[in-house]
């Protein structure tokens, strides 16, 4: 069985180097070659979820799918011929088209995709981070201004950047995929899933903006494990690219203005609320329900497996994140009582079941 | 952090290479819709469930297709 795991995650991981791949032939003068490759990727992974023997991995393997399906909407649309305004609008919507296919099939909840506001102070306090990650981006990418002939226009562009850039891509990332992948690769999947938003960043031709990226993806997985919500992380990377591509470039063209201060201002407030409002969230999240215990991991197991459920479907029955479900199953996590009496609700025995054999499993 | 429009995309599909671009995708969708066709004859429950897995990206796909053709003929008479 172990073995049978081992070799699915490397799968995984052969398919992010594919997609890596495809990534970096579409920067060549050749992007033909790339969007062959992520043509025969999504096939590939389409057939995959169909013939995978456990759910998690299909239901993964569809869920990846969304990384070719990313770059073929994006290259295929004639978008030359359409407004720049409305280029945003055009793949995100057919994007999000997508997405709610994927859940649709997969029958994941609200819940299980953090699709919730959380703690509206803390949530809107974090959006902050987005000031600091768009000044540090701007160091990097140094994007040309874009043509806003009106207060219209930048408001309407701003509105675009944030829900057709940050709340797409957080719900894909942070939401479908960071709660599908760790139930698959474990202890990795933050990681893979971080990987995977910087490698689909290949396009802006800049390995300090690759790092960049999946170092953010890393900082928004944590910051959306903590805070149990995508609200916050949402506003933030609408507001990193609000920053970057909007605010700072015009900046720059203005005279008098110092860019300097500006950027090191900005760097200032983003890291100042990252280390406030995540320590915070850290330590609220850490002290959430004041007992925890280890979940015994092997009954929990035998339980599910026994009842037929997959990671999602116990977690679904006990609206608590499939992820949590895979830390417990794994040790790798504290269970609260309230988590653990959900669970054992959820699968028709009594909480002090769970807790009794953790001294003997 | 884009990841939907990058400066590649902008720049691929200004060039001679755009319309080879659609075309990939559309050829994608046709393979899909094929494939489909065929696993369908098939009756295990795994050949229904690839079907089902098939079907969700093919109206985005459709939606490329339909966006591009209704864009190339609003660019050509108008």
């Amino acid at each position: 069985m172990k073995q049978g795991t081992d070799r699915i995650q490397h799968v995984f991981w052969v398919l992010l180097l594919l997609i890596t791949c495809g990534e970096m032939l579409i920067a060549t003068p050749y992007p033909q070659a790339g969007i062959i490759l992520h043509g025969f990727l999504l096939v590939g992974l389409l057939t995959f979820s169909g013939v995978a023997q456990r759910a998690e991995v299909r239901n993964l393997a569809l869920a990846l799918s969304l990384a070719p399906m990313i770059r073929l909407l994006s290259l295929a649309l004639p978008l030359p011929l359409i407004p720049q305004m409305a280029w945003y609008p055009a793949v995100s919507i057919l994007l999000m088209l997508s997405f709610w296919l994927i859940t649709r099939s997969i029958g994941i909840t609200r819940q299980q995709l953090n699709i919730r506001i959380g703690n509206v102070p803390l949530q809107l306090a974090l959006s902050l981070v987005g000031l600091g990650l768009g000044a540090a981006e701007y160091l990097i990418l140094q994007p040309a201004p874009q043509q806003m002939p009106s207060i219209m226009h930048v408001v309407l562009m701003s509105l675009s950047l944030l829900i057709f850039t940050g709340l797409v891509e957080e719900l894909i990332f942070r939401g479908l995929l960071q709660s599908l992948a760790p139930l698959v690769l474990g202890r990795w999947g933050f990681g893979y899933v971080a990987i995977l938003f910087g490698v689909l960043h290949i396009g802006y031709l800049s390995f300090a903006d690759v790092v960049f990226a999946g170092l953010v993806g890393l900082m928004f997985a944590q910051l959306v494990r903590w805070g149990s919500s995508l609200f916050g992380v949402t506003l933030a990377h609408g507001l990193t690219n609000i920053t970057l591509f909007l605010a700072l470039p015009w900046l720059a063209q203005q005279p008098f203005v110092p860019m300097e201060i500006v950027i090191l201002v900005l760097l200032m407030i983003g890291g100042a609320t990252f280390i406030l409002v995540g320590s915070f969230m850290a330590i609220q999240h850490s002290f959430a329900g004041s007992t925890k215990t280890t979940v015994a991991s092997a009954t929990l197991r035998d339980l599910r497996r026994a009842h037929g459920l997959s990671y999602l479907e116990l977690a679904t029955r006990a609206s608590v994140p499939a992820r949590r479900v895979a830390e417990f199953e794994l040790g790798q996590a504290l269970i609260q009582n309230e988590d653990l009496g959900r669970i054992a609700r959820a699968l028709g025995v009594a909480p002090e079941q769970l807790y009794r054999s953790s001294a003997t499993s | 952090m884009i990841t939907t429009v990058t400066t590649v995309t902008t720049t691929a599909i200004t060039s001679i290479a755009a319309a080879s671009l659609t075309m990939v995708v559309i050829l994608s969708l046709i393979t899909l819709l094929i494939q489909a066709e065929i696993i369908g004859s098939l009756q295990s429950e795994w050949s229904q469930r690839t079907i089902r897995r098939i079907s969700v990206v093919i109206p985005p796909l459709l939606g490329v297709f339909v966006v591009t053709i209704a864009v190339r003929l609003y660019d050509l008479f108008v």
